[in-house]
């Protein structure tokens, strides 16, 4: 087994046993849609209309609490001072905890959906594997920025290590609007989604490579 | 083999390392010790590339401390801190770190390390179920599983029973006839080191 896939197995395996982030994070997008199915308008069209919005805001807060459970427990445990005595580039070790993250978040995704089309209109029709699919995608860039930014605040005391965390959306603004149009364009059978696309994978290339390049230059 | 030359560490204004100049050859036992805060456990975490030295060179059998895919191909550290995955076996935890190691074959490699060190019956237990003294046996498992060149051991008989220690002393008298360059820091430990160094102010007294 590659050293990437042996990280990767791990961070699944960790999570799968413990359940103490994923758990949390689950509980956390039932709170918050509900929260909103009870407190948005009941005017349908209105609703639909929320809907990229609805979702990510859910899966923004949810997905980053889960990607900080992470990374805090690597920093608690000291684990994640053993993995930076192995020998492999420091590159290597960000796209394992990045590929494990996007397993993680990659399910909660598919269980804020899930919760989503239950609790709401499935405002997105016989379109909807599409949208999970464009949300998914998503997931990639944050997964990588949330990874790279988790990491980095994991050993900052408390204050600045919070700044850090909130700063999280704030970096991944563009991948958020990128999702949002694609999510928006798809409601609306709107031919820029093509475009949104596009730009949604250049956001997700751009965050990976320069969260690889970044590990590799704090070496 | 272990060199270091004029290596400086400083947190704000609190210079700890000031010029230090160490070497450690194959085949050699060297105690390390000093007050605490004295800097032992900052200059071997620059050793294991955990932190950066300020200024100073250090190499690890001819490979400077930047190399450090290298370097960490070469040494065996255990800290102060266990770090293993309480969610894992300990078998689990050491085939992880042979993964990374890229070990062929390490099966049977890992189960001869966890009898050496006393752990073959906890093998499969999870290690969040292990005690302090469990976690550094392991630790020393782990520490040597990738056969090392160099050992950096950090308070290692730390949390050991009686009869940990004494098989730690022998296992460190092992390294040294396999011709390993081995640096501990200690206190009170009872091994017989080669050379015992005290570290003060910054640089070896």
């Amino acid at each position: 087994m590659s050293p990437l896939a042996a990280l990767v197995r791990k961070e699944v395996r960790v999570e799968l046993r413990s359940l103490q982030g994923t758990v949390a994070a689950a509980m956390l997008v039932l709170a918050l849609l509900l929260l909103l199915r009870f407190t948005l308008t009941n005017d349908e069209i209105a609703r639909a209309r929320l809907a990229p919005a609805i979702l990510w805001s859910v899966l923004l807060f949810a997905g980053l609490g889960l990607l900080t459970h992470t990374a805090l427990r690597e920093g608690d445990r000291g684990t994640g001072e053993m993995l930076r005595l192995a020998p492999l580039p420091r590159a290597t070790l960000f796209l394992g905890a990045w590929a494990g993250n996007l397993l993680l978040l990659s399910g909660l995704t598919l269980l804020a959906f899930g919760f989503y089309i239950l609790l709401f209109e499935n405002s997105f029709g016989s379109a909807w594997p599409s949208a999970l699919a464009i949300l998914l995608l998503s997931a990639v860039g944050v997964s990588a920025a949330g990874t790279l930014t988790t990491q980095a605040a994991a050993p900052l005391p408390g204050a600045w290590m919070l700044g850090t965390l909130l700063a999280i959306p704030l970096l991944l603004f563009t991948v958020v609007e990128a999702s949002l149009r694609a999510l928006q364009a798809l409601l609306l059978d709107d031919a820029g989604i093509a475009t949104a696309l596009t730009l949604l994978l250049l956001y997700d290339l751009a965050f990976l490579a320069g969260g690889a390049w970044l590990s590799e230059l704090a070496d | 083999m272990l060199a270091v030359r004029e290596l400086q560490k400083a947190f704000g204004a609190r210079r700890v390392l000031r010029g230090l100049d160490l070497s450690v050859a194959d085949g050699e036992v060297v105690l390390l010790q000093g007050e605490n805060g004295a800097g032992k456990s900052t200059l071997l975490r620059i050793l294991a590339t955990l932190d950066r030295a300020d200024s100073g060179e250090a190499e690890v059998d001819s490979f400077a401390l930047s190399d450090g895919v290298e370097v960490r191909a070469r040494i065996g550290f255990a800290g102060h801190r266990p770090g293993f995955y309480g969610e894992l076996s300990g078998r689990e935890n050491l085939a992880l770190w042979a993964q990374l190691h890229q070990l062929p074959e390490h099966s049977a490699e890992i189960d001869a390390t966890l009898e050496r060190v006393g752990l073959k019956a906890f093998a499969d237990d999870r290690t969040g179920i292990y005690s302090r003294g469990m976690l550094q046996r392991l630790a020393l498992a782990r520490a040597t599983l990738h056969q090392p060149t160099t050992l950096l051991l950090d308070e290692p008989f730390a949390a050991l029973d009686s009869a940990g220690r004494k098989l730690l002393r022998t296992l460190i008298s092992e390294w040294r006839d396999d011709g390993r360059a081995v640096l501990v820091v200690a206190h009170g430990s009872g091994l017989a080191a080669d050379r015992t160094l005290a570290l003060a102010n910054g640089v070896l007294a």
